[in-house]
């Protein structure tokens, strides 16, 4: 199993029957080996909650870099030092995750940061109760444009008539490559050929040129330039920094039917986060991750991805270490431009958002943020909320959202 | 008392009508029960539509068939467009399958060495899934066009031609001794003996094959296509549309109905002795 994991990764590149089988199979997913092993002695920050009311928990995920706090809990056995025992059942596109969540299958997740406020308020068929306490990572995503248009692809306008892959509707990767290609004075439905597709679809999507660019969490970006199929155009970072990506969610029903166990997994996830966040553990981390139980990616691209240092396939090295972050905190300015961002593009499924008050509560339903307050401080993360956002060079204002969307 | 012709004929077509009839009334409670079950088994849910209601699926129904013929490239395109394409590829894959499936089928069902020599090799890619090939034809043909039609040609093929084969094979030998009797010219023999004497073997490959294009053609257009019914049911997933979900399977098999009758007129062609 381990040995056909790694092989499958390989011939990724040309892999798509990987794709095909699994579009046929919709909704199946492969459970991951167990999480129990330990690598490195991990020493938890806090004790595990008194009277876990349910140990047992199942989580989803796709396997991105984004993923990282949650896999690397299971990886360095955090999970049962605070007395969970989790099991991480790998999904291969957004679409099943949700699915799957909705109809009860899981109960705690990994989601794009868009997906808990879609999912909670039904802006789209598919709707439970859900809590977001957690954001799994900031920046680390890219939009990345295939080696044959190199030189030809500097600026948001030289985007017309370009075929651009996102990985799905309800991402931050939709919501800000939108946003990017009006800052070129284009209109993304009209202009640009956008096409949803599996992130691991993307890849083999822009080697043999179905498509000419795409927007997508990393290892994707860097692995494009690893196999020397595409360059790094920007990372997501530049237009907007410290901007959410994925996050961690947990059904309403079961947060609030088993609070202990609740704790338990937001001490050990933020425990995790912390860990994976510090500088001196990235680079450990990769090698970790990069194992076939964990991601089975390769290891100098997930390298490259956590510390920063990387190639970005034009012959220019780069050291940017706040490439990804993983600070957990969920800041409502975050929730409130996801908010408006999709009721700019008519994804709330006809919903409107008009006064700061109507944004807030729809953010505060979602967005656990007296919990993560709870856990981080104790963990000794940020937990300072964040009064404003830039994006794009203009300044975002949680208290007065709508102006936004009248200026483009 | 003898009934008159025209009685008899009477007779016939009262007997049609009431069959028809008692069909008709037999498919509306059919119907009736489909939808009710279907109604049944979506109700109870607390899923904000996670499970399609036939109401719902009615009301998107009505949405994608009003905005049908909507043509906005490149995101924003009618389901007739996707329609179009979908049967674009489809056709043109089922024919150049057709065109390389019929005269090799011929040969090998004449001529016994090529047959054996060439058997172990159709036996062996025969039962392989068309989408299969999806990988191998991306990496080689470096188109995505190119390669859905690759794979219904791949769909189509092995059909038609062990259909073919078997129709030849099964030509009554005394057509072929009496060919080789009045010294018939091998084009001869072929055309006007083989080729009518196995057509009915080689319309139920087409007509087979067709359908199974039809089949293949959705899922490989959702990993592939740009335009098509199987990237509408892949992007209305991803936007979480699930009615839209259940307006493609009904226009989906409609068409595919459609499909298999249109071909099934070839066995018209067919001559009777």
């Amino acid at each position: 199993m381990v040995g056909m994991r790694r092989d499958l990764s390989r011939r990724q590149l040309f892999g798509l029957g990987a794709g095909a089988s699994a579009a046929l199979l919709a909704a199946c997913a492969s459970p991951t080996a167990p999480t129990g092993q330990s690598h490195t002695t991990f020493q938890p920050t806090l004790n595990a909650p008194d009277d876990l009311e349910m140990p047992d928990v199942t989580v989803g995920f796709v396997p991105i870099t984004c993923y990282s706090p949650i896999v690397n809990a299971a990886a360095l056995n955090i999970y049962h030092q605070y007395g969970l025992n989790v099991t991480l059942r790998r999904y291969t596109g957004w679409a099943e995750l949700w699915t799957a969540f909705v109809a009860g299958e899981l109960d705690a997740t990994q989601f794009l940061a868009p997906m808990p406020i879609a999912i909670h308020h039904g802006f789209a068929s598919g709707q439970r109760d859900i809590r977001l306490p957690f954001v799994t990572n900031t920046n680390g995503n890219g939009i990345t444009v295939s080696q044959r248009l190199a030189d030809k692809v500097n600026g948001p306008e030289d985007f017309a008539g370009l075929r651009l892959g996102l990985p799905f509707d309800y991402s931050v990767h939709n919501l800000l490559s939108r946003d990017y290609l009006v800052s070129g004075g284009l209109d993304p439905d009209v202009d640009v050929d956008l096409r949803i597709m599996r992130p691991a679809d993307l890849v083999s999507a822009l080697a043999v040129d179905q498509i000419d660019a795409f927007c997508l969490p990393d290892q994707f970006n860097q692995r494009a330039v690893a196999e020397d199929i595409g360059y790094i155009h920007l990372l997501t970072k530049d237009l907007w920094d410290q901007h959410p990506c994925c996050s961690f969610a947990v059904a309403e029903d079961f947060a609030s039917s088993y609070p202990n166990t609740y704790t338990a997994l937001l001490r050990a996830i933020g425990d995790s986060a912390l860990y994976i966040d510090n500088p001196d553990h990235r680079a450990q981390t990769a090698t970790l991750m990069s194992q076939p139980a964990y991601l089975g990616l390769p290891e100098p691209v997930l390298t490259a991805v956590l510390t920063g240092n990387f190639a970005d396939g034009t012959g220019a090295e780069h050291a940017i270490p706040d490439r990804i972050g993983f600070q957990p905190y969920p800041h409502a300015s975050y929730g409130v431009w996801m908010l408006d961002a999709l009721q700019r593009w008519d994804l709330t499924g006809g919903q409107a958002f008009t006064t700061a008050q109507q944004y807030s509560t729809a953010t505060s339903a979602v967005f656990d943020s007296q919990a993560a307050t709870s856990v981080l401080t104790d963990l000794g993360g940020m937990t300072q909320e964040r009064t404003q956002e830039t994006v794009l060079g203009a300044t975002f204002d949680p208290q007065h959202p709508a102006q936004r969307s009248r200026q483009l | 008392m003898t009934k008159t012709p025209v009685q008899l004929q009477q007779q016939a077509r009262r007997q049609r009508t009431t069959h028809r009839v008692k069909s008709l009334i037999g498919f509306l409670i059919f119907f009736v029960v489909f939808v009710a079950v279907w109604q049944l088994a979506t109700t109870g849910y607390d899923d904000g539509g996670l499970a399609p209601t036939p109401r719902a699926s009615w009301h998107r129904l009505v949405e994608v068939l009003s905005t049908a013929f909507v043509y906005n490239p490149p995101n924003d395109v009618g389901m007739v467009f996707h329609l179009l394409a979908s049967l674009q590829r489809v056709l043109i894959g089922f024919i150049l399958a057709a065109v390389v499936a019929i005269p090799l089928g011929i040969l090998l069902g004449t001529n016994r060495v090529i047959n054996d020599a060439l058997d172990p090799i159709i036996q062996v890619l025969r039962p392989v899934s068309p989408l299969a090939w999806l990988p191998v034809g991306l990496a080689l043909l470096r188109d995505s066009e190119a390669t859905a039609i690759f794979v219904i040609f791949m769909a189509s093929l092995w059909i038609i031609l062990i259909n073919t084969v078997d129709g030849v094979r099964r030509v009554n030998p005394l057509y072929l001794d009496l060919a080789r009797t009045l010294e018939a010219t091998t084009t001869k023999r072929t055309f006007k003996i083989i080729l009518p004497a196995s057509l009915s073997g080689i319309v139920t490959g087409l007509r087979t094959a067709l359908s199974t294009a039809w089949l293949v053609i959705v899922a490989a257009e959702m990993i592939v296509g740009n335009r098509g019914m199987g990237t509408f049911v892949w992007n209305e997933w991803n936007a979480m549309n699930i009615n839209s979900i259940i307006v493609a399977i009904l226009v989906i098999g409609a068409v595919g109905f459609i499909l298999d009758r249109s071909i099934a007129q070839l066995h018209r062609l067919i001559p009777h002795h």
